[in-house]
């Protein structure tokens, strides 16, 4: 495997939270690398530190020990500025809860990460209809979130992880509040994105189903990586 | 900065419309207060510069005498010594019109012409109609339809006892028409006010115009050696100056008290941008996480909190306006009662108080949000994927801001000292003091709220209370900011309340101890300059059967090498010294001396103005030269912020030659009847035109009475800083609810009735209002002890003792929870109209 082909590469990472006067491990030595555009699932119970490593990859919580590399970048030397930077270039992130910004309709919140990158205005509406278009939701465009379903919610977050063409997408459940129907159609809408962009994944979720729908599932169990499928 | 982000931060404002526009609300009060103070201010301020200005006409210097005047000689000697034509000699006089004070001015209408009158075209009347008649006056069209005048009437004013017919022959014209500075001044011939006046031979002032440059310095150097001791050359400005300076204490007063208002409208904004922050922090997260920056989202908060100023501070602009017309009217009579005879009543609008309301409602606005901005800066990405509780960054800032308001606290006894006279120094440190303990209430208030509550929680059947409290004690820390600008806002209530209450006391005191005769009778008219009673009415007085004995005063404006000292040159019994409330030894002591006329008293002011003490010798200058006086004491009196000498009758009488009283007290017998005794003092007095008498209590009752319409004002004031409160609680409260709306629903959902709900939140409101109470009163006391100890002796120079009496404080209390529980009142009625589906439906 060469390097140029590797996404993300973990190496020795700890990350441990305070619990009371004493350290509680969440993440314990994990060795990793994830393939470009390779689709990974991260499974594993609450507080297996499936989170926490989204956030680590994400740039918005530092390591103890270790180093995380993205694309060939040791991200734990950006500093602030230079992780916000590199969220708003290189990450899209997927919450459970959607969390799309309540005062701006669909549309505007997927134009949103390209104004923050300064996108010229005509280009970047056409890249958000054209997404907004592919996620279904073109009718929709001017709805605020309010009265959209959750499932119309999270294809619009999804348009907003993607609409900047990140190189690395992190889901986090993000089918976990939406029902078994919904949940099935966002992930292979998730999926199929991801990959027509060549965008890695990496998925946080509880679902063996949608877990098994990916190129490879990584299990964690008390921050240890403790099974790699296939 | 981003379009989108400030799209979203814009709408989330218009979707509580009802927060933003008492947000907006909140700053248009307390900058409208702050404003309208400023206006009135400027107003009376304006109208001072005016009055004196159009009284001085175009003069460029004033020659001011005495209270004796000058020699008409003297302007003689300017014309022809020293060649100065532009000299322009006047007759000052104050004279009752229907219980109206108007002011004469005698001019000289041959020399006026350079000074007001150019054109010659403000004289309707050819100058020998004024010339040959000894009642011809004039007035501008304004003040004669004001008095209910026209052209050819014929009317009397009297003037200490005495009457003059007056003939009203013509009204200004011509610019001099329309002066405002001329509304109520009688204009006359000079002739005719020195006759008229008791003032022949003399003049009050004499109006120059003089050229700039070295001339002008020499001719004003030749003036003053000409000029005799008591008389002062000023530039118009200084003259005006110092007018200024005496009114300026009560301005600078009035304006803290406005900016007490911003204060506390401070922490209403601080409170709806830290709320909006809080609120909006998974969004600032979510922000944070698709790349915005900390200085993007620093700049959008202040940009928000900067929109929400600059709409509240235009409205407050607009307010203060409305405020500052209706204050006008309250400022200028206190300057009336206690300063200078304004002859402007006109609101005049100055453009200073609106840059300075626009700079401080903006400043306020963006100092507030300042520390809300930072939090929303420092927003971590990861708000987005928790579910944190507002409450958490709150309680992390409040024992920071706690440790920095007793700082604060700790620095402003240093600011108070830093200047030990100065007035500002002093309200900086009130100030600085304030400042500090409202950065340390949100802290305390927290601490207060859970220790009540569960002292409340554990009492039996406490039920809904129960409930109540524990809801208000877990958002105390949101609590703790509204908490606080209502504690400010009372504090300051009760500290100015106190500040009036003990120096209403005092005055009370000082009246019941000083005025120790029955009945007093003295020239009527507010003039210090006013010819003494009739020696007729003063034998006859002296002669009423059941008279003990009597004192006598004659009120003077005499010089001193320091410029002019208002004098009371006193003939008094023994008994009579005993008002000066010295003690008892001391009084002993001093009594020859002052008998004999060999020692003066003068007032606290006085001595804490010119920094006089006992054994000082205080020089007044005598027709016959300089005279030296050992001040004997210092004595209490709240007659005069300016400040008192008492002078011995004999030492004036061996001194400047003058006998005649302004004012006698008259004691009877103990047997005399003292309704008869004043009935009878008034039949003598009705012989005499221009006479005051009062019985004691009239005369306390009086003062008390000018006493409460000088604070008047302050009253307003504190219901205007009242009121800013409650907007801030009202906000606050919807703020909360708005937090609370799906907890509330969930209480709705599980049986709880609307009336109950109500019932909750007004349970809140007044635990509430009980906090903000209980943490008023030290801080109260404290302001009050400022206020008396330090500001109102840096003010006035007066003394007082703080009198503390529980019922003002319990009425704060009850003030603090009435104000919450009204404020509560729409938020409750609000809260419990939500439907609980929709609220529950709602993420």
């Amino acid at each position: 495997m060469s390097p140029s082909q590797i996404a993300v590469k973990l190496r020795g990472l700890g990350k441990a939270y305070a619990s009371g006067d004493a350290m509680r491990p969440v993440i314990e030595d994990l060795q990793m690398e994830v393939m470009r555009g390779e689709q990974v699932a991260l499974l594993g119970r609450s507080g297996s530190g499936k989170s926490t490593l989204l956030n680590l990859l994400a740039g918005i919580d530092a390591a103890d020990q270790g180093s995380v590399w993205v694309n060939g970048r040791d991200i734990g030397g950006l500093g602030e500025p230079g992780c916000t930077l590199y969220r708003r270039r290189e990450v899209g992130f997927i919450y459970q809860f959607f969390n799309l910004i309540a005062s701006l309709t669909a549309r505007e919140n997927v134009l949103l990460p390209l104004e923050l990158l300064g996108v010229e205005k005509s280009q970047a509406r056409q890249r958000s209809a054209d997404l907004l278009e592919q996620v279904g939701l073109s009718a929709r465009a001017d709805d605020f979130p309010e009265h959209l379903s959750g499932g119309e919610q999270q294809r619009v977050a999804i348009a907003r992880a993607l609409v900047h063409r990140p190189s690395l997408v992190l889901a986090d459940e993000p089918t976990g509040s939406l029902d078994a129907d919904t949940g099935e159609q966002v992930a292979e809408l998730l999926r199929r994105l991801c990959r027509d962009l060549g965008a890695t994944l990496l998925l946080v979720t509880h679902s063996l189903d949608l877990a098994h729908s990916m190129d490879r599932v990584l299990r964690l169990d008390h921050g240890r990586l403790v099974s790699v499928e296939p | 900065m981003n379009s989108l982000l400030g799209r979203a931060g814009a709408r989330y404002l218009t979707r509580h419309p009802g927060l933003m526009l008492l947000s907006v609300l909140g700053i248009a009060l307390g900058v409208a207060v702050s404003v309208g103070v400023d206006l009135a201010n400027e107003s009376a301020r304006k109208a001072l510069r005016l009055s004196v200005e159009a009284l001085s006409g175009s003069a460029t210097h004033q020659i001011l005498a005495g209270t004796d005047g000058l020699d008409e000689t003297v302007y003689v000697r300017i014309r022809r010594e020293i060649g100065l034509r532009e000299a322009a000699p006047k007759v000052e006089a104050t004279v009752l019109y229907d219980d109206q004070a108007l002011r004469v001015l005698g001019l000289d209408w041959l020399a006026e012409a350079s000074f007001r009158d150019p054109q010659g075209e403000a004289v309707p009347v050819s100058a020998s109609d004024l010339l040959n008649a000894d009642d011809a006056v004039l007035l501008t069209p304004a003040s004669a339809r004001r008095l209910g005048l026209q052209s050819g009437d014929r009317f009397s004013v009297s003037q200490a006892g005495r009457v003059h017919q007056l003939r009203l022959v013509g009204l200004l014209t011509g610019a001099q028409a329309d002066n405002p500075g001329l509304e109520g001044v009688l204009f006359t011939d000079i002739a005719t006010a020195q006759e008229r006046f008791g003032r022949a031979g003399r003049i009050d002032g004499i109006d120059l115009i003089l050229p700039g440059g070295q001339r002008g310095t020499a001719l004003a150097q030749a003036i003053a050696e000409l000029l005799p001791a008591g008389a002062e050359l000023l530039a118009r400005d200084e003259n005006y100056a110092a007018l200024d300076r005496l009114t300026r204490a009560f301005r600078v007063n009035l304006t803290a008290l406005g900016l007490l208002a911003l204060l506390v409208g401070m922490f209403l904004i601080y409170n709806t941008m830290s709320f909006s922050v809080l609120q909006r922090r998974a969004l600032m997260g979510s922000l944070r996480m698709l790349g915005a920056t900390r200085g993007q989202l620093l700049r959008r908060v202040l940009l928000e909190s900067l929109w929400l100023g600059a709409a509240g501070t235009a409205l407050g602009l607009l307010l203060g306006l409305l405020l500052g017309k209706g204050m006008v009217s309250l400022v200028s009579r206190t300057v009336n009662d206690l300063y200078f005879m304004l002859s402007v009543r006109d609101f005049l609008i100055t453009p200073r108080p609106f840059l300075v309301g626009t700079l401080l409602g903006l400043g306020t606005s963006l100092l507030a949000s300042l520390p809300p901005a930072l939090d929303a800066a420092n927003t971590h990405p990861r708000a987005a994927t928790r579910r944190a509780t507002l409450e958490q960054r709150v309680h992390r800032l409040e024992p920071r801001l706690a440790i920095l308001g007793i700082a604060l606290l700790a620095l402003a006894p240093f600011i108070v000292l830093s200047a030990e006279r100065s007035l500002v120094a002093g309200l900086a440190g009130l100030f600085c003091g304030i400042f500090g303990v409202a950065l340390t209430l949100p802290w305390l208030a927290g601490r207060l709220s859970m220790a009540l509550s569960t002292l409340v929680s554990a009492l039996p059947r406490a039920g809904i209370w129960a409930l109540g409290l524990r809801g208000f004690a877990r958002a105390g820390s949101r609590n703790g900011v509204v908490v606080t600008a209502l504690a400010v806002a009372i504090a300051a209530g009760i500290g100015v309340g106190l500040m009036v209450q003990s120096f209403r006391a005092s005055v009370d005191d000082w009246l019941v101890q000083s005025l120790r005769a029955d009945i007093y009778v003295a020239v009527a008219g507010p003039d210090s300059r006013m010819p003494p009673l009739d020696d007729e009415l003063v034998r006859r007085l002296f002669a009423l059967p059941g008279l003990r004995t009597q004192s006598a005063v004659r009120t003077l404006n005499l010089s001193t090498p320091s410029g002019d000292l208002l004098v009371k040159s006193m003939d008094l019994p023994r008994e009579g010294f005993a008002g000066f409330g010295l003690d008892t030894d001391l009084a002993d002591k001093i009594w020859p001396r002052f008998e004999r006329g060999e020692a003066v008293l003068i007032s606290e002011p006085l001595a804490y103005r010119q920094g006089w003490k006992a054994g000082d010798r205080l020089t007044l200058l005598s027709p016959g030269g300089p005279r030296q006086y050992p001040i004997a004491a210092v004595y209490t009196d709240y007659g005069s912020d300016r400040g008192v000498a008492i002078l011995p009758y004999r030492a004036y009488l061996r001194d400047w030659g003058e006998a005649g009283f302004t004012g006698v007290g008259l004691y009877f017998d103990k047997s005399v009847n003292l309704e008869r005794a004043l009935a009878q003092v008034r039949r003598v007095a009705a012989d005499f035109e221009g006479v005051r008498v009062r019985s004691t209590a009239e005369l306390r009752a009086h003062s008390l009475e000018v006493f409460d319409r000088t604070f008047t004002i302050t009253r307003v004031m504190q219901y205007q800083l009242l009121l800013v409160a409650c907007v801030g609680v009202v906000t606050a409260l919807l703020a909360l609810e708005l937090e609370r709306v799906k907890e509330l629903a969930v209480l709705r959902a599980t049986g709880f009735t609307r009336v109950q709900v109500m019932g909750l939140i007004s349970t809140q409101t007044g635990f509430l209002g009980l906090i903000a109470g209980l943490m008023a009163l030290p801080l109260g006391l404290a302001i009050a002890w400022t206020l008396i100890h330090v500001i109102n002796r840096r003010a006035f120079g007066w003394l007082l003792e703080l009198q503390v009496q529980a019922e003002p404080l319990l009425h704060a209390l009850g003030l603090a929870m009435a104000a919450a529980l009204i404020a509560g009142v729409y938020p409750a009625w609000r809260m419990a109209r939500v439907a609980p589906a929709a609220a529950l439906r709602e993420e």
